[in-house]
Order: C-alpha cells, then sequence, then structure tokens
C-alpha cells in the first residue's frame, strides 16, 4: 500500500494537471482513507481473493498519460448479432476519442469523465466520488480510494429526465501493457427521473510480450462505478468478463435507486484470472424493483469472488438476486451475499438464490447468504447450495446415446440457462448462451479480443 | 445367433449383492416378461444391461450380438440398439426434449456414419414419433420431464424409444401409474416396434399390460435368481395365486 501512497505523493502535480479541478478535489480526502483503511480484508472474511495480495505487485501506473499507440482502426471490432450498440473503447484507463459523426439525443452525454468534468463542474461535483466515498458493507474503501487518488478520467454516461434511449451503450475495456500494470478505471452513471439506458461492459485484456520468453505481465483493472437511477427510471448494467489468467480484477460498483426506479445489474465471468467484485446496492426510495445477478464459470488455478450487499431501506420493495457459479479443476470462488431489510422496510420482498456446482473434489466454494430483517410484514428467502452435476441425469442421457462429455456440457449449460434468461436484452441473451456454450467446450480459453465472442 | 445371452450374473450395489447367478438367453422376434415380488432384483437387471455405474458386476457374461457387453459404456449401449424404459425417468430442468432428442438421435446417426438430421428433417420425424404415443406438443418443447405428470413421463419414454428404434428394448414397470388408456398408447408404441429382428424384456407386476403385449416367455426372479420359467401360462398362475408359491418353492 505504501509504494501507492508514496506514488501518489511524488507525482501529485502530474496526476492533477492531466485531469479536472472536480476529480482533484477527491484526491486528499482518498489519500487519507486508504492510509487508516489499508488494504486488507477484514477479518473472518474467508474469501480466496485478498485485495492487499492482488495489490502486492509493484505495477505501473500511466500518471503522464502516455498515449496507448491504438486507434479505434486498428481495434478489434466487437460484433454482437442483431444488436446495434454505441461503443466506446477503454484502453486501460484511456477512453479513446469517438468519431462525430455518431450524434446523441440532445442533453445526453457520454464519453470522457475528464472532459465532463470540465463542461459541467456542477454535475460532476454532485456525483462523482460520493458513493463510492462511502464505507458501506460488502465494499472495500481503501480501493475505492486507490481508484479515486488515480483516477484521472473514465467513462460517463448522463441521460437527463425523461429520455428514454434503447440502443445499448457498449464500454469495450482492454487491458495491454508489456509489463505489470495497472489501470484506475472510472466509469459514473447518471439517469435522470423516468430515464432509461442500458449499458454493457465488456472486459478484455492483450497478453504482450516485448521479447519472446518474456514472462506475461500481471494486468490489474481497477474499476470503480459509480450508478445513479433516478425516479422511474430503468436501467441495465451488464458486465461481461474475459481474462487471461495473468489478469487481476477488483471492481466495485455501487448503485443508488430512486423510487419507482427499476435496475439490473449482471455480472458474468466467464474467464478470470483472480477477480474480486463488489456489488452494493441501495435501495433509496420506495417500490424499487432491484434485479441483481450473476454467472461465474472458472477452471485452472481461477479465482473470482463476488461480494453483494442489497440495501432494503424504504417500504414496498422487491429485489431478486441469483448466482451461480460452475469451477471445474482447482477454481475457487465465493459468493458473499447480504441483504438488510431495515427497521420501517415493511412490504419488502426481497430473494436471493446461490447455486454451485464442484466439478472436481478439488475445486473449492464458499457461499454464505446472509439475510438480516428489522421489519414485520415482509417476504425474504435466501438458498445456497454446492454439489455436483445429477449422475441420475448424466446416466438417464447417456442410455438414450449421448456421450458423457456431450451430456456433462448440456447439464451445465442447462444450469446457467436462468442466469442468462434474466438478461433483458435479447440479443444479448442470445450472444450470451453462445458464449456460455464455447466456454464449456472450451473454446472461449484466452479471449484476446472480441473475435473471439464470433 | 442369440441377441442377449446372461451367463451367471452376479451384481451389488454398495458393496450388497442383489444378482446371484441370472442366466437367460433372448432371440431376436421374442418378448419376454420379468416378474418377482419387490427387491428380487428385475431392476438391477435393467440397470446392469444399461451400464449404470452405481451397480458392479462382481461375475458372469453377457454377449450382445455376440459382443462384450459389459465393456461398453451406456451411449455405446444405446448405439447398438440397447433401450431402457425408466421406472422412474429423470427430470432434467434446463435441457429441452427437442434439443435432448436431436442430440442423442445424432450421436446414433454419427455411430452409424449416417450424415446428422437437419432441423426440419429432426422436427418431422419428431412429429410423427409423437403422435405414436399422443404426447402433447407443449411437452416436447419443455425441459426434459420436468413437471410432467407420471403417465406423461412414461409416455415420453415410449416416445423416445420410437425414436430411437432399438433392438432389444426393455420396459422396467412402464405400465405402473397409467390409467387403461395410457396404458393402450403405451403398449401400442411398443408394438409397432414389434418385428423379427427386435426383442423385448417387459418388467411388470400387472396382468393388464402383458394383456396388450403379448410375451412368449415369463421368468420369475427370486432372491436374484431366475427361479422359474415358462410361457404366458406362469404369469397367468401368478396373477391369480401370487408369489408365495414361488418363494416357497425356492427356499
Amino acid at each position: 500500500m505504501q509504494q501507492y501512497l508514496d506514488l501518489y505523493n511524488g507525482y501529485r502535480d502530474l496526476i492533477d494537471r492531466n485531469s479536472a479541478p472536480v476529480l482533484n478535489a477527491q484526491r486528499a480526502q482518498a489519500a487519507e482513507t486508504l492510509k487508516q483503511t489499508g488494504l486488507d480484508k477484514p477479518m473472518k472474511d474467508f474469501t480466496p481473493t485478498d485485495p492487499s495480495s492482488m495489490l502486492s505487485t509493484d505495477y505501473a501506473i500511466n500518471l503522464a498519460r502516455h498515449e496507448v499507440p491504438v486507434t479505434r482502426s486498428n481495434l478489434f471490432t466487437c460484433s454482437v448479432p442483431d444488436l446495434s450498440t454505441q461503443v466506446w473503447y477503454l484502453v486501460n484507463e484511456q477512453l479513446l476519442p469517438r468519431p462525430d459523426d455518431d450524434r446523441l439525443p440532445e442533453g445526453v452525454y457520454a464519453g470522457s469523465l475528464r472532459d465532463f468534468a470540465l463542461q459541467h463542474p456542477d454535475l460532476a461535483e454532485r456525483y462523482y466520488n460520493k458513493l463510492a466515498s462511502q464505507d458501506v458493507p460488502q465494499c472495500h474503501p481503501g480501493v475505492s480510494a486507490l481508484n479515486t487518488m488515480f483516477c484521472q478520467d473514465g467513462f460517463v454516461l448522463y441521460v437527463p429526465d425523461g429520455m428514454q434511449i434503447e440502443k445499448p451503450f457498449q464500454l469495450i475495456s482492454l487491458l495491454r501493457s508489456v509489463e505489470d500494470f495497472m489501470a484506475a478505471q472510472r466509469i459514473l452513471i447518471i439517469l435522470g427521473d423516468g430515464a432509461k439506458a442500458n449499458v454493457l461492459v465488456c472486459d478484455h485484456d492483450n497478453e504482450l510480450r516485448l521479447h519472446e520468453g518474456d514472462a506475461l505481465p500481471t494486468l490489474l483493472s481497477l474499476q470503480v462505478a459509480e450508478i445513479y437511477v433516478g425516479k422511474n427510471a430503468q436501467f441495465d448494467y451488464y458486465c461481461l468478463e474475459e481474462h487471461h489468467d495473468n489478469a487481476q480484477r477488483l471492481s466495485q460498483i455501487y448503485v443508488s435507486q430512486c423510487e419507482g426506479s427499476n435496475a439490473a445489474i449482471g455480472q458474468f465471468s466467464l474467464t478470470a484470472g483472480t477477480t474480486r467484485n463488489h456489488v452494493h446496492i441501495s435501495l433509496d426510495g420506495e417500490h424499487i424493483d432491484t434485479q441483481l445477478f450473476g454467472m461465474v464459470i472458472a477452471d485452472r488455478k481461477q479465482k473470482v469472488d463476488n461480494l453483494t450487499f442489497i440495501d432494503h431501506r424504504h417500504p414496498n420493495c422487491t429485489s431478486n438476486e441469483l448466482f451461480k457459479y460452475v469451477l471445474d479443476e482447482e477454481a475457487q470462488g465465493s459468493f458473499l451475499g447480504r441483504i438488510l431489510v431495515r427497521e420501517g422496510a415493511i412490504g419488502t420482498d426481497a430473494h436471493q438464490t446461490d447455486r454451485n456446482l464442484c466439478l472436481t473434489p478439488q475445486a473449492h466454494m464458499l457461499a454464505r447468504p446472509e439475510l438480516e430483517i428489522y421489519a414485520d410484514d415482509v417476504k425474504c428467502s435466501h438458498g445456497a447450495t454446492v454439489g455436483q452435476l445429477d449422475t441420475a441425469a448424466l446416466f438417464y442421457m447417456r442410455t438414450r446415446g449421448i456421450q458423457e462429455e456431450e451430456a456433462r456440457m448440456l447439464l451445465m449449460f442447462a444450469f446457467m440457462s436462468d442466469v442468462i434468461e434474466k438478461i433483458r436484452i435479447l440479443p444479448l441473451q442470445d450472444r450470451l448462451r453462445h458464449l456460455v456454450e464455447k466456454r464449456f467446450r472450451g473454446e472461449l480459453g484466452t479471449a484476446a479480443s472480441c473475435q473471439n465472442c464470433g | 445367433m442369440s441377441l442377449l445371452e446372461i451367463h451367471n450374473l452376479h451384481a451389488s450395489i454398495g458393496g450388497k449383492e442383489i444378482l446371484r447367478g441370472i442366466d437367460l438367453t433372448i432371440n431376436p422376434g421374442e418378448i419376454h416378461a420379468v416378474m418377482g415380488p419387490n427387491g428380487a432384483g428385475k431392476s438391477t437387471l435393467s440397470a446392469i444391461l444399461t451400464g449404470n455405474p452405481a451397480y458392479t458386476v462382481t461375475e458372469g457374461s453377457i454377449l450382445y450380438k455376440g459382443k462384450d457387453l459389459l465393456a461398453m459404456p451406456p451411449e455405446q449401449r444405446s448405439w447398438e440398439g440397447i433401450f431402457l424404459s425408466f421406472q422412474y425417468p429423470v427430470e432434467i430442468p434446463g435441457v429441452s426434449m427437442v434439443n435432448f432428442m436431436r442430440t442423442a438421435v445424432n450421436e446414433h446417426r454419427k455411430y452409424n456414419n449416417q450424415p446428422a438430421l437437419s432441423a426440419t428433417e429432426f422436427l418431422r420425424l419428431m412429429r410423427e414419433k409423437r403422435s405414436v404415443v399422443q404426447l402433447d406438443n407443449k411437452l416436447a418443447n419443455r425441459s426434459v420431464n420436468e413437471g410432467f405428470s407420471g403417465g406423461e413421463k412414461k409416455r415420453n419414454e415410449i416416445f423416445q424409444m420410437a425414436m430411437l428404434e432399438p433392438t432389444l428394448s426393455i420396459l422396467d414397470e412402464t405400465d405402473s401409474g397409467l390409467d387403461v388408456d395410457a396404458l393402450r398408447i403405451v403398449s401400442d408404441g411398443v408394438n409397432r416396434l414389434k418385428s423379427a429382428e427386435r426383442a423385448s424384456i417387459v418388467i411388470t407386476h400387472y396382468q393388464k399390460l402383458l394383456e396388450y403385449i403379448e410375451p412368449q416367455f415369463v421368468h420369475i426372479v427370486y432372491k436374484g435368481r431366475i427361479v422359474e420359467n415358462g410361457g404366458p401360462e406362469l404369469a397367468n398362475r401368478i396373477f391369480a395365486e401370487g408369489f408365495d408359491w414361488v418363494k416357497e418353492k425356492a427356499e
């Protein structure tokens, strides 16, 4: 941790010079938070991943804003059939400029966080680092503080009141470096009252070697997303991870939903090295609907943790949470899901399901569902299971002539089907079905580009 | 050549011996009924014939079409024409009947060096066979056996049998839990497959099914052995008198 504080203290001017005053204003407090909280995980957190060890590598950080030698045209294109998106590229922590010909509706802002903070300092001031600076359960304040200290730019989506945008925004994030590298990625999403938008984030990395025979670099995506969903607004956020074994992902998503709003948050770890996802959703009004779901498919020595928190603060809100893992070989995973129903949050309808398959005796899953209820007249449930593939079903399929490998594939695919069905963009559902099948068939393996998604 | 030759078959599950020396020969064109009190080993026999990994064969041999059946994995036994209509068909949530059957049919075709069926050809075949057992189209679009009634599950077994056209079909208490109409539909499905090359083993407790599917041979299993062999008259005696006389004679 100290190396980050030293780096920050030594290069404070350089960091500020390449950013915007609103972002710079948050750094000192963030450094203080980091100094106080550190990066260790709390006691009794038995998850396989640990922020302090993930961050112990001596990563390079691009403080001088050296341009990455790529342009939109020499990057891959992501083609999801039947899904037309407005694509943005985030290479490491830098958002690539986008051609002007794709005009957005009047009043909508999508693009660079730095530019947004310069052009709309009032809005940026009101929303930037407000959620992420809170010390809330299942999130790590030190991790967000580290991001805030070094964050110079990022991606913003601002949709004003009443504006409904059907075409999804797609943010393709690509880690590229020949040395151990950390990218402080920042996402800020603000939906006004009655607004509607969809965001798809695709996380990839390019493993590059300078010389044949060099060790592969460790690339870390330090991702913080702050999401505000206005009154009666509807928002979908899907995060698709396809990383190499050497990549690390440390993600914290903070969501604040206003009265009558409706949000779907999906996290899909198709391939990962070491990944730790934190999600905190605060239901800040009545009649809110929240759908939180995710899947993890891991093998070799991959580690994926999901830590989630849904805070029912007001009456008559609904939340549904569904997470599923398939762990093969020596993969490790954990799901720590907490739901809090506060005093007075009557009429709450909160359900959590976590189901996991360990395909080998070496695969390990830790499931800890927690439901805390301080209100009467609520409907809540939670269930967590860890098991193996159904041997009776396997045998039944084999007696029909379906080979064991194929039967296993069909069962694993079937296991994930209800998570895929939670996606509210149909072409994306189809695409994910295709990707999940490829993943189970071992054809996804190391996705260095979107071409693998094809 | 016999279709199936079982010699001195011994089998156990979890260290407990269930089959203690079964001998049975089945020729093409024959229908055999296997009867016996609960726990005699009838279902174990069907499990061994289909290669259920939960059971261990400790002694004996099985030749099917002259080949060592015990050396084949369950899927190969299916490709070679063995089919089991399960006493308790398994529900497979998330796997659609269409996907399940298409995979099964095409694996069979691959084994026989035939090209895979096109989507249209497959759906036509499915429609044709579905009508044999009057299986609702809605069921065909659902997950395998999920939410099916007892009768629907059994009809679904016969539907799968019609799709795969096995050489040796084993019906493990397919009649239990069926009403008279369903029983007739199931029997029709079985009788349609009857031919000089094919054979069936029918495991049952009830007279009704044997009235529809007329076996030439009846075997009584008790404590893991075949203790009585006969023709249809043996089945009639069981229905009239029960198994007590068999047990007394065997003890």
